[in-house]
């Protein structure tokens, strides 16, 4: 394992940082798209954020991450009944472009098999992935059906495999990160509108700003250790006041006012469907409870439309300014 | 010695002293020089460091590892194979023919370099053509990049002994900064590349600090062959650009530095590249979005198909994990015990790999006369649609535009809608009509479709009255004539006259295309023609 770029040291890319942190107050949001060409340090915030969190409690020699709350809703119940709870680092898992279906879901252990002609189920990535981060780079370049698969169990929080004779499910709650750039291949309108946020990273264009990014990963290259110190204290910063968020989100207010903001807001910028309402507001709640405030303001709400809206905006061939733009536009106009 | 000898040499030792490198895309059509190479960094790596070479057509799982099949079959106990990346660690990943590598298998090894491997990666890319290359998601996370096919001589090792703490000089990384800018390379990896590549430069020579040569020598191994624009061109994206010295608050040693090493990035970019960024094209290997390789990514191309029951034959290839999957749940019935597996002919499991050839869509659309706004608009419409279709059969789309005097590719062949908006965004229309153009043109495009393996249809958008001729024979035969070139292709005239005439049914029969009349061609109607 190595080390991990710290979160805090992380130069710019505000608004990924931003829905990383709402994502990770509120999971219902259900994931981030992140859209950017390579090289412009997508997958270090995802890690870093992942690295960040703290440890979860799991049954000792659990294979599905299995949390020691809820012991019996996992196949693996039975044999691990007496084991100990740990400390485990919240799972990150890469999921690669050319992953079979057995190895994301699940198959058949094909050793224990031949062996003893035992029938076992050998967990996947998504068992892996259970209670942590799935992290799919090129989202938009994997396969369709794999795709579906992944949508079903992230939106179900279960991996029901039916297949050789096995009848497996345990639960599979994961933080879906995507990235992928819209150059290479589109998305799905079905699928972006599965993920709750969407930030559009690009490389930073300022020369002062890409030097310091320079200086920053290589003192981290040459001593990670001193570099984490550094940081440590901006860390643990982030990390309490993603606690207290997450303890105070519950009793975030949506004020009436604000409730028919977002309506209106998704109206005037055609955001299709209620998922998007529906993010909106969420996301808000997240924003105000990581400020610590006990109400969603207009504030909150302008901050979070971006990245809640953009990906869901019905294409118009004839309009080509961006989504961004246009969400601005309709913010100004409220 | 030529430089480019010294800097392949360089490259080697380099690579072997710093991991932190990753690795290397070495351009090469094999032969000594290759071979020296490889040896040159192969002396100077560790006694007994790992060599692995992974053959082109290796599947996924051989690479992480697993159950060993036949020789567990053999065996008659469990024998596991370490994947090949883990094999690797502390040495050499070499890849042969790289520009060959399945998607899959190319984002498998960068997940595993961005989870840390211990690897250096090897990638030696024989292609011929200029516009294919070696996977970006790959040719992105290796710091070097050299071409060795014009060197005469073959490499040799490094002779002295280095060592590994130079530091970079102040203003160093302001300087690489601003040649990565000045060449538009967005991304920042190869910065940081460029950076150790300095630093090992300098080791080799037993410095304690990168002088000008070293920094030079990573500029020209590291940003020169990730290039997207000339020096003082402005870049198609919008890069960042070089501080200015006249009011950058530093000094002006450091600004002469700067202006050093994009002056030195000017002097020794080679001709061809040269030639290709004159061209507006970014050559192979940038990380450029051109769609290099995508045509492969499509995983319609060489994915697995779908396993069935029955017994191998033909282009059904036994599946040997499905069928022992099949098998297992009956051993116990079977009275298979301790590693003998019964297999009966029931369990026999066969794959097809398919390569269902992607198909690519080429619009010709008639942007001439007084109807050519609305026309466009409708192609516009319709190359969106279909895009958005194409998600799911992974199908391209390209556009031809004519009028006046000529025709013009507007859209090469893509499967990005972001691209086709930016492309086809400021369309003109009005003019003559050069069809015979037009259709020499399509031709032409459709041909170089079906050498990349695709399956190519032209679809026509048109009233087909001719006037403009490409020569001395009137307009209207000069189309026939033309014609003949697209016989034996799938082609769609769709005519927008609104009354049809003869001279639209006769060209489409004389390119072997379905002739449809859809006086009034809205976006939504050409999709439902091309979906029949």
């Amino acid at each position: 394992m190595k080390a991990k770029f710290p979160f805090s040291a992380i130069v710019g890319q505000n608004a990924m940082r931003q829905a990383l942190l709402l994502a990770a107050v509120e999971p219902r949001l259900g994931g981030v798209m992140v859209f950017g060409d390579r090289g412009t340090g997508k997958s270090t915030a995802v890690r870093a954020l992942a690295a960040l969190l703290p440890p979860i409690k799991v049954v000792a020699g659990s294979r599905y991450n299995a949390d020691p709350a809820e012991r019996e809703r996992y196949p693996d119940a039975g044999e691990l009944r007496h084991a100990k709870a740990v400390e485990a680092p919240v799972p990150f898992v890469d999921l690669p472009l050319g992953a079979t279906e057995d190895r994301v879901l699940g198959a058949l252990d094909l050793e224990r098999a031949l062996v003893s002609g035992e029938k076992r189920f050998e967990p996947g990535l998504l068992a892996r992935a259970h209670r942590g981060f799935l992290y799919i780079d090129e989202v938009n370049l994997l396969e369709d059906h794999l795709v579906d698969l992944l949508l079903d169990v992230a939106a179900s929080g279960e991996n029901l495999v039916e297949r050789e004779g096995l009848s497996v499910r345990h639960p599979a709650r994961f933080l879906l990160i995507g990235s992928g750039n819209p150059e290479e291949g589109e998305l799905r309108p079905q699928l972006l509108d599965r993920f709750g946020l969407s930030v559009e990273v690009t490389t930073p264009t300022d020369m002062a700003e890409r030097v310091e990014i320079v200086r920053r990963c290589d003192a981290f290259d040459r001593d990670p250790d001193a570099f984490m110190a550094r940081f440590a204290d901006a860390e643990a910063a982030t990390l309490k006041a993603l606690a207290k968020a997450k303890k105070a989100l519950g009793k975030v207010v949506v004020p009436d006012a604000m409730l028919e903001r977002a309506t209106r807001l998704c109206m005037a910028v055609g955001a299709d469907g209620l998922r998007g309402e529906l993010t909106l507001m969420r996301a808000a709640r997240a924003a105000a409870a990581l400020e610590g405030k006990k109400a969603v303001g207009p504030a909150h709400l302008a901050a979070v439309a971006p990245s809640a809206l953009r990906h869901r905006l019905r294409k118009n061939p004839l309009d080509d300014s961006g989504s961004t733009a246009r969400i601005e536009r309709a913010l100004a106009a409220l | 010695m030529s430089e480019a000898l010294a800097d392949a040499e360089a490259s080697a030792a380099m690579l072997a002293a710093d991991a932190g490198l990753r690795g290397v895309v070495l351009r090469s059509d094999g032969g000594p020089v290759l071979e020296g190479w490889l040896a040159a960094l192969r002396g100077r790596l560790p006694e007994g460091a790992p060599w692995v070479r992974v053959p082109g057509s290796v599947e996924p799982e051989r690479l992480t590892g697993g159950v060993d099949l036949a020789a567990t079959l053999a065996a008659r106990r469990p024998v596991m194979a370490a994947g090949l990346l883990a094999g690797a660690d502390g040495g050499v990943l070499l890849v042969p023919g790289a520009e060959r590598l399945e998607p899959g298998v190319a984002a498998t090894i960068a997940a595993a370099m961005d989870a840390g491997a211990g690897f250096r990666l090897v990638l030696i890319d024989e292609g011929v053509e200029e516009d294919a290359g070696v996977a970006p998601v790959l040719v992105e996370r290796v710091g070097l990049m050299l071409d060795l096919r014009g060197l005469r001589v073959a490499p040799s090792g490094w002779p002295v002994a280095g060592r590994a703490d130079a530091a970079l000089p102040a203003g160093a990384v302001e300087g690489l900064s601003a040649a990565a800018a000045a060449l538009a390379i967005p991304s920042l990896r190869p910065l940081l590349f460029a950076c150790r590549a300095a630093r090992a430069a300098a080791g080799l020579f037993g410095r304690a600090e990168a002088g000008e040569q070293d920094l030079a020598r990573a500029v020209r191994l590291v940003l020169m062959p990730r290039a997207r624009a000339l020096p003082g061109a402005a870049a198609a994206d919008a890069p960042p650009s070089p501080p200015d010295p006249g009011d950058a608050p530093e000094d002006s040693g450091e600004a002469a530095l700067a202006e050093m090493l994009v002056e030195a990035v000017r002097a020794a970019l080679p001709a061809g590249l040269l030639a290709a960024l004159a061209a507006g094209q970014a050559p192979r290997g940038s990380s450029g979005g051109r769609g290099k390789g995508r045509e492969r990514a499509a995983p319609a191309n060489g994915r697995r198909g779908r396993v069935r029951m029955g017994a191998p034959r033909g282009s059904w290839r036994l599946d040997l994990v499905e069928t022992l999957k099949a098998a297992a749940p009956w051993q116990g019935l079977r009275g298979g015990r301790g590693g003998v597996m019964r297999v009966s002919k029931s369990d026999f499991r066969v794959r097809r790999r398919l390569r269902r050839a992607g198909a690519t869509t080429l619009f010709v659309v008639d942007a001439s006369g007084s109807s050519a706004l609305a026309r466009l608009n409708e192609a516009k419409g319709a190359v969106e649609l279909l895009l958005a279709d194409a998600y799911v059969r992974r199908d391209e789309v390209a556009l031809i535009a004519f009028r006046g005097e000529g025709a013009e590719l507007l859209l090469p062949p893509t499967r990005s809608l972001a691209r086709a908006k930016r492309a086809l965004g400021d369309m003109v229309g009005g003019g003559g009509t050069p069809l015979g153009a037009a259709i020499e043109a399509a031709a032409a495009v459709a041909r170089a479709i079906v050498a990349r393996g695709r399956q190519a249809q032209v679809v026509f958008l048109t009233d087909a009255r001719a006037n403009v001729s490409r020569g001395e024979l009137p307009a209207v035969e000069d189309a026939l004539a033309a014609a003949r070139g697209l016989q034996g292709f799938s082609v769609v005239l769709i005519d927008s006259s609104t009354r049809v005439r003869a001279e639209g049914v006769a060209l489409a029969a004389a390119m072997g295309a379905r002739h449809v009349a859809l006086p009034r061609a809205d976006a939504a109607a050409i999709r439902g023609v091309l979906a029949r």
